[in-house]
């Protein structure tokens, strides 16, 4: 069974690290996700799980093989680790066809002639591009380039295929049609992807585990959904969804049985935990996670704010809403436009609402809110 | 246990294996060298017991150090040619800079005709040795002071004065044109490549033409003129046998000409001296020119995009300029390369009376009476001699340079960042830095006597071919460190995850894709070799001397027709050359200029 796992992996670049304690485990057939900002340490952990960088310290197994120990000084160079990898601008050879590019690797493995020529021409059809076999790079789009790199990279059969934001060079168009191919691909070829990537639209809607990476450390490693729904910290939060979580910052006021009372500047919460309640003390500093689409706009709400701007986009409302100095975004679905410097009401009536500890930005609790405008300021 | 583990795994990679050997091998021909020069400063050298007393050869001494820089001759061995030098490197500067900077701005930014004609013309006095525009102003404009009066004089019955005809007006004038076309790649590819929205968006700002130019177009060419500047200061300071063909007749000295004379006379040690300080004035420089060169990176806008910029209209000039710029550039090129031809037919240089014309010195078996019975160039076995060693030489040290350069490249680019790969970086392009006869008067000195497993190599062909290599590795170097540069890391990559091997990357991927910067590399130690003087002008006998060495000295007797005809042969040799790889590759010399 083809799983990976990562034991303790550290890799330097002088004073630079670039990932740091890496414990990671792939399940087989799974299609993971490396999430995170440039400079989190995705890119170089896929390229030290592929062979093409060696970590520091630390040790990786693909499908129960040692192929990387620093105590034992193993370290399988990538062609015997039986990975693919399809490198961020495609790194199609341009001196040769789209035929021989597909072909190179194959015979390097020393492939028969016949065999190869099978497995090229199953390729090719399989991505739609044999129309384009004696083509160089050069003649080709964008998105022919990224097919004839996806069928070189899995001509060899990999067990283990790795993408290194493999999109990011394709027009938005083409980038959500690749998506869905990719998904299927993965699918058809019945191996495990491990995909990087700084999208998180891509990270979600492709992957079966995340893996949100920040600074060399791990932040979180869970169900697209989970890492949305339940972020583990701020930075969780803030880098999934689209639009950016709304953030209050706010301080505990008042501590009572069933809720405790938040006060930022401009508003009053009152906030009741539904997931058991949290050690908090009275003026501890908290931050205040409100999803967009769990803002409610009315016409009248228990707060009253202007319409800041809006941007429709036919299928769903954008809101930026404006209560005294406080700036909130909403998202409200369905054909709707709002005038802007219009006067709205603001409801919220979920009961996901997330408090962070604004010190060691960890999540502290959910819960449902009750707003009100703060007086006392 | 450990230790060999690591050990073991560094040298699995083949960039590890290549900074290691060339690391090594580099210290030993480059840097010990350039410490013992430092000792031969100290050193009392044979030649010199005479006049420091009391001595034997290789005793320390400061003689040199006190006599050069504050005894009593020192305004006449170092001082005024140091200041001749310096003045004729800011001047031939300031020529190369604006003929180069201008014929760059017009063929890129201008509706000028002939664009293609005017390029290729004007790179020629790069290609070409530099001495052929001084050969051929002497052939000119030479007056009675060396025999013959040259053709002005011939034609016109006006004798040139001698500040015309020799010292520092020509001198600069043949430096500045020879290095202008560095100017003209340099700027030339800054405005080319300069994103064309820099200037449109000021002149949809209603800024005029003028304006745009000095505010917008200088101020971003201005780093690549500073790069031109230091470049061409370095190249005219080291510049040897155009000052000594132009300088000699009327006794006006240079640093490099100094050099030869100390370094060929009594006194090794006052020529090592010089060789010292220009070794450091050219570090200084250099130095400087990789400062400023990183800042010009920080001008990111550079590597934009210009696919239409608007040129400017010359109107009714525009034939006019064309054709003028053209006669001009032909000049220069073409007609300097007639006058030897025909030179070469001419029993006494510059008379045109019908019996002057003779094919003595190409076809002729020797006369007693005619320059000593020299047969002619095509039947003098020398000559042959000479253009087999000029050519073995060159191709060896392309060979050797090129290879040596691309493995530079790739293992200076594979471990960018690091210290090795830094080291090896400076140490490749720092005989850059060495002037060609102080390099070559080190490897005399070096290589005289056997040292470890290498044999005394004086006298022998390897040594010329060995401090080529060296010499020339700069060109290479930044060729090869350009090619793998370009290709990035992932091209290669690709491969490696398939198990290619190193020899198979190389091969199949690397070298085929990048084939044309890659020769370029190459091309560059080819044709300088093919015309370097100061260089072999210490180190060759009689049976390795090559056709600039012997053009040399047929110079030295007064042999221009022999001189005439050699010259042509190297120009001949080095533009046809180029020109076939340019055909069949597209690696052109112009690609590595500079770089």
């Amino acid at each position: 069974m083809p799983e990976i796992i990562i034991k303790n992996a550290t890799k330097r670049f002088g004073k630079f690290t670039a990932v740091e304690n890496l414990n990671l485990t792939i399940a087989d057939k799974g299609f993971i996700t490396l999430l995170g900002p440039s400079g989190c340490g995705k890119t170089t952990t896929l390229r030290m799980i592929s062979g093409l960088e060696s970590p520091g310290e630390g040790e990786i197994y693909i499908d129960d093989t040692l192929v990387f120990s620093s105590e034992k000084g193993i370290d399988l160079p990538p062609a015997k680790r039986d990975v693919g990898f399809l490198f961020q601008n495609y790194a199609l050879w341009p001196h040769m066809t789209v035929n021989q590019n597909i072909a190179f690797g194959l015979e390097n493995l020393k492939w028969g002639k016949l065999e190869i020529k099978d497995r090229v021409l199953e390729l090719t059809e399989l991505l739609k591009i044999d129309a384009l076999l004696d083509r160089y790079p050069a003649e080709l789009s964008g998105g022919q380039q990224q097919r004839v790199a996806i069928a070189r990279t899995l001509a060899p059969r990999p067990k283990v295929l790795f993408m290194d934001e493999p999109l990011s060079n394709l027009d938005a168009k083409l980038r959500i049609e690749m998506r869905a191919e990719l998904k299927r691909l993965h699918r058809e070829t019945n191996s495990t992807f491990v995909y990087v990537t700084h999208d998180q639209l891509e990270a979600m809607t492709l992957s079966s585990r995340i893996c949100l990476m920040k600074e060399g450390l791990v932040q979180q490693y869970d169900a697209p959904l989970n890492v949305y729904n339940k972020p583990f910290n701020l930075f969780c939060a803030e880098f999934v969804g689209n639009p950016t979580m709304n953030f209050v910052e706010v301080e505990c006021r008042e501590l009572e049985p069933e809720h405790i009372t938040l006060a930022s500047r401009d508003l009053l919460f009152t906030f009741t935990p539904v997931t058991g309640y949290p050690s908090v003390s009275i003026g501890q500093e908290l931050v205040l996670g409100l999803r967009p689409e769990c803002l409610t706009l009315q016409d009248s709400g228990k707060v009253q704010g202007s319409v800041y701007s809006a941007l429709p986009s036919g299928m769903e409302t954008t809101v930026i809403l404006k209560i005294r100095n406080t700036m909130l975004t909403a998202v409200v679905f369905g054909n709707l436009d709002f005038s802007t410097d219009g006067e709205i009401g603001l409801e919220l009536n979920h009961d996901n609402y997330i408090l962070f500890d604004r010190i060691s930005e960890e999540m502290i609790a959910f819960g449902s809110l009750k707003i009100s405008l703060n007086t006392t300021s | 246990m450990n230790l060999v583990h690591s050990v073991k795994k560094f040298f699995r990679k083949p960039e590890n294996v290549i900074l290691f050997c060339l690391i090594t091998v580099l210290i030993y021909l480059i840097l010990v060298p350039l410490l013992s020069i430092v000792e031969d400063t100290f050193r009392v050298h044979s030649s010199e017991l005479m006049r420091i007393k009391g001595t034997t050869a290789g005793d320390f001494t400061t003689y040199h150090w006190k006599n050069i820089f504050a005894g009593k001759y020192s305004r006449n061995i170092f001082y005024q040619p140091l200041l001749n030098t310096f003045l004729v490197s800011v001047v031939t500067c300031t020529i190369a800079i604006i003929t180069g900077g201008g014929f760059a701005w017009l063929v890129t930014r201008t509706d000028i005709r002939y664009k293609k004609l005017i390029s290729s013309l004007f790179i020629l006095p790069y290609i070409m040795p530099s001495w052929t525009l001084a050969m051929a102003w002497l052939n000119f404009f030479k007056n009675e002071r060396v025999g013959s009066p040259g053709w002005f004089t011939a034609l016109t019955g006006i004798e040139t004065a001698d500040w015309f005809a020799y010292g520092f007006l020509p001198i600069t004038i043949v430096l500045g044109l020879h290095y202008a076309p560095f100017a003209y790649i340099l700027i030339g590819g800054i405005l080319r490549n300069m994103d064309a929205n820099l200037e449109e968006a000021a002149q949809i700002l209603k800024t005029g033409r003028w304006r745009i130019i000095r505010k917008i177009t200088l101020p971003i060419v201005l780093p690549a003129m500073l790069s031109t500047v230091l470049l061409v200061f370095s190249s005219a300071m080291s510049a040897f046998a155009v000052p000594a063909f132009l300088g000699a007749p009327v006794r006006f000295q240079v640093l490099t000409t100094q050099l030869f004379r100390t370094l060929n006379g009594m006194s090794p040690g006052y020529g090592y001296l010089i060789a010292l300080v220009m070794i450091v004035i050219g570090a200084i420089i250099l130095t400087t020119n990789q400062i400023l060169v990183g800042k010009r990176k920080s001008f990111a806008t550079v590597t934009g995009k210009s696919s239409n910029i608007s040129l400017v209209n010359l109107k009714k000039l525009r034939t006019v300029v064309s054709v003028l710029v053209l006669i001009w550039l032909l000049f220069i090129t073409i007609v300097p390369l007639l006058t030897f031809a025909v030179q070469s037919f001419q029993v006494v240089s510059g008379s045109f009376k019908p019996e002057n014309f003779t094919t003595l010195f190409w076809l002729g078996e020797g006369r007693p009476d005619v320059l000593s019975g020299e047969p002619g160039i095509l039947r003098n076995k020398y000559i042959y001699i000479g253009l087999w060693n000029s050519l073995r030489l060159s191709v060896l040290v392309s060979l050797l340079a090129g290879t040596a350069g691309l493995l530079v490249g790739y293992a200076v680019v594979k471990k960018r960042g690091s210290i090795a790969a830094n080291t090896l970086d400076r140490l490749s392009f720092f005989p850059y830095l060495l002037p060609s006869m102080a390099f070559g008067a080190i490897y005399l000195s070096m290589f005289a006597v056997s040292r470890g497993i290498i044999p005394s190599l004086y006298g022998s062909f390897a040594i010329l071919v060995l401090i080529g290599t060296v010499k020339y590795l700069p060109f290479a170097s930044r060729a090869g460190i350009n090619a793998i540069f370009q290709l990035g890391n992932e091209i290669e990559e690709a491969a490696v995850i398939f198990g290619v091997s190193w020899w198979k990357r190389m091969t199949k991927i690397i070298i085929p894709i990048q084939k044309a910067s890659i020769l370029s590399g190459f091309l560059l130690p080819f044709i300088s070799c093919m015309r370097e003087l100061s260089l072999f002008i210490l180190l060759v006998t009689p049976s390795t001397r090559v056709l600039t060495t012997m053009l040399f000295q047929y110079n030295e007797k007064g042999w221009d027709q022999y001189a005439n005809a050699i010259i042509l042969f190297i120009v001949l040799v080095v533009i046809v050359l180029n020109g076939v790889v340019n055909k069949v590759t597209g690696a052109s010399i112009d690609k590595g200029i500079g770089g």
